[in-house]
């Protein structure tokens, strides 16, 4: 017992030093605006086309349906025929699903691939489950100017993610993200996402057009076109269940 | 005349009614439709065969499998319920007229087969948290990849090599009810039992008739010993004529039924079931033989001459079981000590501990007059204090999968198993019991000693020689992905590696008993393995374009070099998915 008490003072100290090289409170207020901002609509539903530049030839196209609620996420592939019906449920970080038409099968996927690609996107697994990034990052105030602001988000401890941290330019105006710039645990910027044409219904706004480009990859590119949204729509909550997904066939 | 108009403006009514009606239900309804169109063109490098120029079943190399298929799948929903059909229509490409009369006959020339997959309907919710679905469909309870012991309730359908793991739709009823979250009790009844879809190279391990399937040592030595004798000096051997499986009759007490739970705890997925019902393997339960003497030649070699043929048909049943079954997914931190980089690695684990009905055989033969010898007919004295010899035992026994799998950077994928117990083994023989199945049987001696063995010392110890494995063996299956260009392009390195090997028994004449040698699987005799190398590119809008091989290593008596697993084969494939 008594060896082991100076071991907390320590953690502490750790804790806050850690607290305040990583994070400020500026920082943090802007990232809680941020969180706000995309948590707000109590649920949504989008039609997207994923666009992925491909090595020869014309982009690829990918069709999706996505329903959105709280950190819950339900995607159905819908287009092309090699990926259709293909499903995947994100109920939190550590809990997603994947269900394979050619098998029949629901397979959990597991936290290595995460950070493995979506069918040849430069957007990961981990980019669709996580709908905040409070609960994962301290945020660091960088600057401003009259219409955005900048924001350095440091992966807090204990926390896994593919990003050690991300840059956001935020609009000043409502909090929405304009870029996102990824680096990985080693500090290397590895990827720029940009989200702009933002539409807003009801003091809620979803970027019409993203691209994320993967510097790792030769700047390697993939955009996501909004073909559809709807907001509060109220879907039945049975879209977030296995028993669902199990229904897929 | 105005009963007639009234009559003619209610139906009138009707009519406009029920389209209305009908217009009404079609705006709910949703069609969802999708499918393929395949080309498989496969060559077998080398061939396969078994037997002698009586009797032999043969598997020729060159054009081995040449089908095309289109698959149809449509669901079609209206609020909580839906109806879904996916079935396969396959051109099978192989005309065989058997006569002239099947030149005429355009279904000989060009075969087509047609496989229902789904055919149900399903109610969503009927009473709160309860889901009901009636018509054919594949259940598919598993978490294992491919290798499945608690898949019970459809048959394997093991024509197409390339799509091993996949089952046949079979009818059934399906209850699911949902009580607690993401935690699911379900009930299945299927009416009528369906046996597994065979490959093609299957009539080769019928053909091998060495492979004596009785449990009782002694029988099996005496009559390697007598088939033997009567082959090489009485020159009479056996050859199978006819293979008949025989169902079990569609009546109430031969349904199967199974129930499982299932739900997520520590975000571990969980799942226990219980089947009952029976193997869909067969498993010889009448053997019939009878002589048809007269003395016959090898067409190419007229010294090579027989006085006769033992002629024999198998009955082939499907017997009882029950299967307890475990699974569990998640991933497991194991190595996360090493380095903050290494990420949590997927588990799988599928367990399946089957409770078998003993299964016995009866081996009946005809009046056999050798000349030297004279069997009577009726039932063969089987020696066994008047019991007839086992097929199967009661024992228990377990079949497992183990699968762990990672990401190593973007572009590569590893997937690893440990299965115990492959889909085509039955019964108890692994570390936990003992139960050996015959991989190669005989007699070695001169005419006496075999004359001795079969007929004074009705034994056979002192002459059988086998070649042998557990009933359930080990396998190491190792599968790689490697992705490029943006995931088009594939390349998957497949393997399965036996990790038992074979032991050799035979007698030992110094040591005045029957010994046992060990060939593991990194010796000649032992080896055994299948490589599946393929190379995918995904052109996108649904086309993909496939090549690869089916390699399979090992002496003829081992798991994969048997001529009953179908010999290596290299294959090309094209789809388009819409």
């Amino acid at each position: 017992m008594t060896g082991r008490w100076p071991a907390w003072p320590l953690a502490c100290a750790l804790s806050l030093t850690a607290t305040s090289v990583f994070a400020d409170a500026k920082g943090e207020s802007w990232l809680k605006k941020l969180d706000q901002a995309l948590s707000r609509p109590r649920d949504q539903e989008m039609l997207t086309e994923m666009v992925i530049q491909a090595p020869a030839g014309e982009p690829r196209r990918i069709g999706i349906r996505v329903h959105v609620r709280g950190g819950r996420r339900h995607m159905e592939l819908l287009y092309p025929g090699d990926v259709k019906g293909t499903k995947i449920l994100s109920l939190s970080r550590t809990q997603m699903y994947v269900y394979l038409p050619a098998y029949k099968k629901i397979r959990r996927i597991a936290t290595h691939v995460r950070d493995q690609s979506l069918f040849g996107a430069d957007y990961n697994y981990d980019d669709m489950s996580t709908p905040t990034y409070g609960d994962l990052y301290h945020a660091e105030f960088l600057g401003e100017t009259k219409t955005q602001v900048r924001l350095r988000a440091t992966l807090r401890a204990g926390q896994i993610s593919p990003y050690g941290k991300i840059e956001f330019t935020l609009r000043k105006s409502d909090a929405y993200p304009e870029e996102l710039k990824y680096f990985n645990a080693r500090g290397t910027h590895i990827k720029t996402e940009v989200r702009r044409d933002y539409q807003c219904q009801q003091a809620m706004c979803v970027p019409r057009y993203m691209k994320m480009v993967d510097h790792s990859r030769s700047n390697h590119w993939t955009e996501c076109l909004q073909k559809d949204w709807k907001l509060n729509t109220s879907f039945g909550e049975d879209v977030f269940s296995l028993r669902a997904l199990q229904r897929s066939e | 005349m105005r009963r007639t108009g009234s009559m003619g403006a209610r139906a009138a009514l009707v009519v406009l009614f029920a389209v209305g009606l009908s217009s009404a239900a079609r705006a709910e309804v949703s069609l969802k439709f999708s499918g393929k169109l395949q080309s498989d063109l496969r060559f077998r490098v080398l061939g396969a065969r078994v037997g002698s120029w009586y009797g032999l079943q043969e598997l020729a190399p060159g054009v081995s499998f040449n089908e095309n298929l289109v698959k149809f799948k449509l669901q079609a929903s209206a609020g909580r319920f839906r109806g879904v059909a996916d079935v396969d229509v396959i051109a099978v490409g192989a005309p065989r007229p058997g006569d002239f009369g099947e030149l005429l006959d355009r279904s000989k020339l060009d075969p087509i087969v047609v496989k229902a997959h789904s055919l149900f309907v399903e109610a969503t919710d009927l009473l709160p948290g309860l889901d009901l679905r009636v018509g054919q469909q594949v259940v598919n309870w598993g978490k294992g990849d491919q290798f499945n012991p608690t898949n019970n309730l459809n048959p394997n359908d093991l024509w197409d090599p390339l799509l091993f793991g996949q089952q046949l739709g079979t009818p059934m009823v399906k209850a699911d009810y949902t009580f607690y979250r993401e935690w699911t009790l379900s009930g299945v009844l299927v009416p009528i039992f369906k046996p597994a879809q065979l490959p093609s190279s299957a009539r080769l391990g019928v053909a091998s008739l060495d492979r004596l399937p009785f449990v009782e040592d002694s029988l099996r030595w005496r009559l390697h010993a007598e088939q033997t004798l009567v082959r090489d000096i009485l020159k009479y051997p056996t050859v199978v004529t006819k293979a008949i499986p025989v169902l079990p009759e569609a009546r109430l007490d031969n349904m199967q039924f199974a129930f499982r739970v299932a739900g997520v705890l520590a975000e571990h997925d969980l799942a226990f079931s219980y089947y009952n019902g029976r193997t869909d393997m067969p498993q010889p339960f009448v053997n019939y033989t009878r002589l048809n003497a007269g003395r016959r030649c090898s067409p190419s070699d007229p010294n090579d001459c027989v006085a006769g043929m033992i002629e024999t048909e198998v009955e082939l049943g499907y017997p009882r079981m029950q299967v307890l079954g475990f699974n569990a997914s998640g991933q497991v931190n194991a190595l996360g000590w090493l380095s903050k980089r290494i990420q949590p690695i997927g588990y799988r684990f599928e367990l399946g501990v089957f409770f078998p009905q003993e299964a016995s055989i009866i081996l009946l033969q005809d009046r056999m007059d050798f000349g030297l010898r004279l069997e009577p007919a009726g039932e063969y004295a089987y020696g066994l204090g008047g019991r007839r010899p086992l097929t199967v035992k009661s024992t228990p026994f377990a079949k497992w999968t183990l699968g762990l799998d990672y990401s190593f950077g973007r572009h590569v994928y590893a997937n690893v198993q440990w299965v115990h117990g492959f889909v085509d083994e039955f019964g108890a023989g692994d570390f936990f019991s003992e139960g050996w199945a015959v991989r190669r049987g005989g007699a070695a001696g001169n005419a006496a000693s075999l004359m001795t063995c079969a007929l004074v010392d009705p034994k056979g110890e002192r002459c059988a020689t086998e070649i042998l494995r557990p009933r359930l063996g080990d396998y190491l299956v190792l599968g790689l992905d490697f992705k490029f260009l943006s995931e088009q392009l594939l390349v998957r390195l497949f393997m399965i590696w036996d990790l038992i090997g074979v032991y050799e028994e035979k007698w030992d004449a110094q040591a005045n008993r029957r010994v046992r040698t060990h060939h593991g699987t990194f010796s000649a005799e032992g080896f055994s393995a299948v490589f599946f190398p393929e190379v995918t590119y995904n052109f996108g809008h649904g086309l993909e374009l496939s090549a690869g091989g089916l390699f399979k290593v090992g002496k003829e008596h081992t798991k994969f070099g048997d001529p009953a697993a179908g010999g290596s084969e290299v294959w090309t494939r094209a789809r388009f998915t819409y």
